[in-house]
C-alpha cells in the first residue's frame, strides 16, 4: 500500500460525500435577489401559488357539549415542538393538569411546567403515565413496572421481567387502582433479532396484585364511558387499531394505524398512521414512500382526521439520475423515502385539549423532540392563521407550518438573516379575498442589520379553519452598516438616508478603545433605533469588551443610554451575539458571551427599555446548570427562549410585563 | 480581473458543502452553513482583492460560518474544538461490510481533530497545499509536510484494519 494508494482512497471517499444539487439549483437561482440582503423563502411560492380561492361554507361553532364533539371537527390550535431530547430513543411523554413528565434515556424522569424542567426520579425509564390524580406515575424499564409516588418520593414494583424472554411493558391507567400492561414473551433467534411467542394485554388490581389476561395487543389504552380498551394488534404485517367491549369482548377495527393512546374522557383516540404511496419512475424502478402521520379518531370510529401534515424527507438522491442507471432488464428496484418526522408514542392532556407526541426528526443528526398539538372546537380565524404559520416557521415546525398553506411550497429556511418576530397590523378584503397583513421582522446574527417586511397574506377557509393562499411582499425597509461604519436606513420607497455615523455617538456612549456597532432594531412608528455598541478587547486602552445598549430618536436625534453589560456570570470580556426588540419597542433580549467563559456558553439578558431594568432570564427558570440559552422570537412583548442544560433544550416563553414564566 | 460572485459559486459550490457536511454529517445543518456562507461571501465579494485566492477566502467563510453555528447550537464544545469540528458520522451507512473504504473511513475518525480537518480540506474540498496555507496562516511547505506525513500514518492504521478485518472473515 502507498501514499498514492491512500490518496485515491481519500479521493474515493470525497465522492462518498454527498452535494445538495436541489441547494445548489435553488441558491444560485436566488443569487440575483441577494442585493437587497434578502434570503429565498417566499418568491418562489408566490409564483407558484394559483389565485384560485375555494370559498367552503365554514361554521366556526359547532353545536354540543364538548365530549359530543366528533374528532373530525376538532381544529388544530397550535402545535409546538417545545422539548428537544438530545439523543436516545422514543421514551414516553404524559401530562397532568400542565406538568409534562418526561423520562430521558440514562437520564431519570423529569417534570417540565412554568416552574422550569426538573428531575422528578433518577430511576431509569422508558415509559411513564401519570395517574388521573396526578399524584402517581407508572414507569416501565427493560421489562419491569412499578409506580413512583410523586409526593414521597417512593417506588413499589409491580412485575418484574426476567429481562431476556419475559416482559412486562407498555404500561397504562384504567383508573386509580387498576392497570392496563402488555405481558410480552419472546424467543431469541439463532442468529439474530427475536420472535414474538405471546403479546398479552392484561388488567391488574395494583392493590390486590391480581391480574386478568384481556386479549392479544400491544399499547393498550382504557376508553371511560364506553367500558372499552383500544389497542394495537398485528394482523399480516398490517397494524390495526382495535376497541374492544370489556363486557362482551367484541372487537371493532377502528382504523389501521399503531400507537393508540386514548384521551381520558373516553371520548377520542389519537394514532400514528403510515401513508404509503408507490411511483414508477420507469418500468424497473420505483420510489415508495412511506410518511407517518397523526390521526385522531371518535373512540367509536365514526369520525377521524389527519393531525399533521408530515412531507416525504429531502434525500440527497437525485431520483432522476438514479432511475438513468438502471438498465433495461436490470431486477426491479425501490428508492425507500420516508417522512421528515416519525411520529411516536402520544398521550392526551388532562382535558383532551391537547395532545402530546414523541416526534423524531429522520434527517441525519435531527433530534426527538415532544410536540403539543392543541384542539378546540373553534378553529383559528384568520388572523391566528397567520400568526401560528409565523410562529411555527421561526420554530422550525415545517410540519404543522405546511398544514397552514392551501398549497405545497419548498421550504428553504436559512440560519441567517432569520426572523425574530412579526406583528399582526391589519386584515380585510382586497378584491373578494380576505387577507392579514404582517410586519415580518428579520435579524442577523451579530451584525447591525436589521429589516422590517410587510407582508400581505392572502386567506381563505377550509373544512378545518383558515388557510393561507398566498403572500405577497408589499414593502421592506432595512437597516444595515456601510463600509465606512455609518449606519443606514432604506426606506420602504427605496430612498436611503444616513441614521447613524460614529461621529454622532455622544462622549458618554463612546469606549475609550476600539468598538464596532453590532445587532440593532429598528421601531419606524417611533422613528427609533435600538442598538449595541459592541467594546472589543483593546489592550492598549486597557479596555475589556462589554456592550452598551442605546436607543437614539432620529427625529430629534437624541440619545439615550439603556443599558451597559461589563460581565456575564461574573466573567469579563462580555460581547453581544443578538438582540431582538420586541415589536411594541418595550424590551430587547440580548444573547451575551464572555470570551472568558471555557464552555463558550450563550446567556439571555432582558433589558426593560423603559424601566431601563436589567434581568436574567435563565434565573428566573431555576435552571441553574443551564449551559447555554438564548432568545428564539417575540410574540407580543413574551419572549420565547431555549435553555440547553445537558443534552436538553427546553423551550420556554418569557411574560415580560408580568414578569412569569410559562411553557409555550 | 476579479472572478464574479456566479463563477465562484459555480466552481466551489460542490467543495465547500461537502466541506462543511464532512464537519457536520448531515445535509439539514449543511444545507443551512452553506446557505450561509455564500450569502456572506456575496456581501463581502466586493472587498475580496484581485491577486488574492478566491477559493482559500471562500473556504475560511465557510469554515467561520461552521464555527457560528457550533456557538449557537453546541455551546458547549470548547473554543479550540470550534475550528477542527468534524464529524464522524458523514458517511455513516454507505458502506458494503466489503468495501476497503470503510477502512479509510473508520481510519479518519482515530485522527486527531487537526489531522481530520486537514484531510476535509486536502481531499474533501480539493484544496491545495498553498491555498490551506493561506487559509491556516502557514507556508505551503509546512502543510506540504504534515500532509505527507499524515499520509504514512494513515497508511499505516488502514493498514492495520484491512488486516484484522481479513482475520474476522
Amino acid at each position: 500500500m502507498s501514499e498514492g494508494y491512500m490518496e485515491e482512497s481519500l479521493h474515493r471517499l470525497k465522492s462518498r460525500l454527498p452535494v445538495d444539487e436541489q441547494l445548489k439549483k435553488r441558491l444560485r437561482a436566488s443569487i440575483p435577489g441577494w442585493r437587497r440582503r434578502r434570503i429565498i423563502r417566499r418568491s418562489a411560492w408566490i409564483s407558484a401559488v394559483t389565485a384560485m380561492v375555494l370559498m367552503l361554507v365554514f361554521t366556526l361553532q359547532y353545536p354540543g357539549a364538548k365530549t359530543t364533539v366528533e374528532a373530525a371537527a376538532l381544529q388544530i390550535r397550535n402545535q409546538v415542538s417545545f422539548v428537544d431530547i438530545g439523543s436516545g430513543t422514543p421514551l414516553g411523554v404524559s401530562e397532568f393538569e400542565g406538568t409534562v413528565y418526561i423520562p430521558v434515556e440514562e437520564g431519570g424522569v423529569h417534570a417540565y411546567d412554568g416552574s422550569g424542567y426538573r428531575e422528578v426520579t433518577e430511576r431509569e425509564a422508558d415509559d411513564v403515565k401519570v395517574d388521573p390524580s396526578g399524584t402517581k406515575l407508572l414507569l416501565s424499564n427493560k421489562g419491569t413496572i412499578g409506580v413512583h409516588d410523586l409526593s414521597s418520593g417512593s417506588y413499589t414494583e409491580l412485575l418484574r421481567g426476567d429481562g431476556t424472554a419475559l416482559f412486562y411493558e407498555q404500561p397504562t391507567w384504567k383508573d386509580e387502582r387498576t392497570i392496563l400492561y402488555v405481558k410480552k414473551v419472546i424467543e431469541p433467534r439463532p442468529t439474530h433479532g427475536f420472535d414474538v411467542l405471546e403479546s398479552t394485554i392484561y388488567a391488574m388490581d395494583i392493590v390486590s396484585g391480581k391480574a386478568e389476561a384481556i386479549g392479544e395487543g400491544a399499547y393498550p389504552s382504557y376508553a371511560a364511558g364506553s367500558k372499552s380498551i383500544v389497542f394495537q394488534r398485528e394482523r399480516d404485517s398490517v397494524y390495526q387499531v382495535i376497541r374492544m367491549e370489556l363486557a362482551s369482548g367484541d372487537e371493532t377495527v377502528i382504523d389501521e394505524g399503531r400507537f393508540p393512546s386514548v384521551s381520558q374522557d373516553g371520548g377520542y383516540v389519537a394514532y400514528v398512521k403510515t401513508e404509503t404511496g408507490r411511483r414508477e419512475l420507469k418500468p424497473n424502478a420505483y420510489v415508495q414512500e412511506d410518511v407517518d402521520q397523526m390521526w385522531i379518531s371518535d373512540v367509536d370510529g365514526r369520525t377521524k382526521r389527519k393531525v399533521t401534515e408530515n412531507l416525504p424527507i429531502q434525500t440527497t438522491i437525485d431520483e432522476r439520475e438514479w432511475a438513468d442507471q438502471l438498465k433495461e432488464g436490470d431486477p426491479e428496484q425501490t428508492l425507500q423515502q420516508s417522512g421528515l418526522y416519525s411520529y411516536y408514542q402520544s398521550s392526551w392532556g388532562t382535558n383532551a385539549e391537547s395532545l402530546y407526541v414523541l416526534k423524531g426528526g429522520n434527517a441525519e443528526g435531527a433530534q426527538l423532540r415532544v410536540m403539543r398539538i392543541d384542539f378546540a372546537e373553534e378553529a383559528l380565524g384568520a388572523a391566528e392563521t397567520v400568526e401560528a404559520f409565523n410562529q411555527a416557521r421561526i420554530r422550525r415546525d415545517l410540519d404543522f407550518a405546511r398544514s397552514l398553506l392551501r398549497n405545497d411550497p419548498e421550504f428553504v429556511i436559512v440560519s441567517n438573516p432569520r426572523q425574530v418576530s412579526y406583528s399582526v397590523i391589519g386584515s380585510g378584503e382586497e378584491a373578494g379575498r380576505a387577507y392579514v397583513d404582517v410586519e415580518e421582522y428579520w435579524s442577523y446574527t451579530a451584525n447591525p442589520a436589521y429589516s422590517i417586511e410587510k407582508v400581505r397574506y392572502y386567506v381563505s377557509a377550509s373544512p378545518n379553519g383558515f388557510l393561507i393562499d398566498e403572500m405577497e411582499k408589499r414593502g421592506e425597509l432595512t437597516v444595515s452598516e456601510r463600509p465606512d461604519g455609518s449606519i443606514e436606513l432604506q426606506e420602504e420607497d427605496g430612498s436611503k438616508r444616513t441614521l447613524l455615523t460614529r461621529g454622532d455617538l455622544p462622549k458618554e456612549l463612546v469606549p475609550q478603545g476600539d468598538y464596532r456597532f453590532a445587532s440593532l432594531a429598528y421601531i419606524p412608528g417611533q422613528n427609533k433605533l435600538i442598538f449595541t455598541i459592541q467594546a472589543l478587547q483593546d489592550e492598549e486602552a486597557g479596555q475589556k469588551a462589554s456592550v452598551i445598549v442605546a436607543s437614539y430618536d432620529a427625529a430629534q436625534k437624541t440619545f439615550e443610554q439603556l443599558g451597559r453589560i461589563d460581565t456575564l456570570r461574573g466573567m469579563n470580556n462580555v460581547g453581544v451575539s443578538n438582540m431582538i426588540v420586541s415589536a411594541s419597542g418595550g424590551y430587547a433580549a440580548l444573547d451575551l458571551f464572555s470570551d472568558d467563559d471555557p464552555a463558550f456558553g450563550s446567556h439571555t439578558v432582558l433589558i426593560d427599555l423603559k424601566q431601563k431594568e436589567q434581568l436574567s432570564i435563565e434565573e428566573q427558570t431555576g435552571e441553574t446548570e443551564a449551559t447555554t440559552g438564548f432568545a428564539y422570537y417575540w410574540e407580543g412583548d413574551s419572549l420565547h427562549f431555549m435553555l440547553a442544560s445537558g443534552e436538553e433544550t427546553i423551550h420556554y416563553k418569557w411574560d415580560a410585563v408580568n414578569k412569569q414564566l410559562h411553557r409555550p | 480581473m476579479k472572478q464574479p460572485f456566479i463563477d465562484l459559486y459555480d466552481q466551489y459550490f460542490d467543495d465547500l458543502y461537502r466541506y462543511v457536511y464532512y464537519k457536520v454529517g448531515n445535509k439539514w445543518d449543511a444545507d443551512d452553513i452553506v446557505s450561509e456562507a455564500f450569502r456572506k461571501a456575496y456581501e463581502r465579494h466586493s472587498t475580496l482583492r484581485e491577486n488574492s485566492n478566491a477559493k482559500a477566502w471562500l473556504m475560511t467563510i465557510a469554515r467561520n460560518a461552521v464555527i457560528d453555528f457550533y456557538r449557537r447550537r453546541k455551546p458547549a464544545v470548547p473554543v479550540e474544538q470550534l475550528n477542527e469540528l468534524a464529524q464522524p458520522g458523514a458517511f455513516e451507512e454507505q458502506f458494503a461490510p466489503d468495501d476497503d473504504l470503510d477502512c479509510v473511513r473508520k481510519t479518519l475518525d482515530l485522527l486527531t481533530q487537526e489531522d481530520r480537518e486537514l484531510v476535509n480540506l486536502r481531499y474533501f474540498a480539493g484544496m491545495k497545499n498553498r491555498e490551506i496555507g493561506e487559509m491556516l496562516a502557514k507556508s505551503e511547505e509546512t502543510i506540504k509536510t504534515r500532509v505527507f506525513r499524515l499520509l504514512k500514518k494513515m497508511n499505516i492504521l488502514v493498514t492495520n484494519c484491512l488486516e484484522g478485518a481479513r482475520k474476522h472473515e
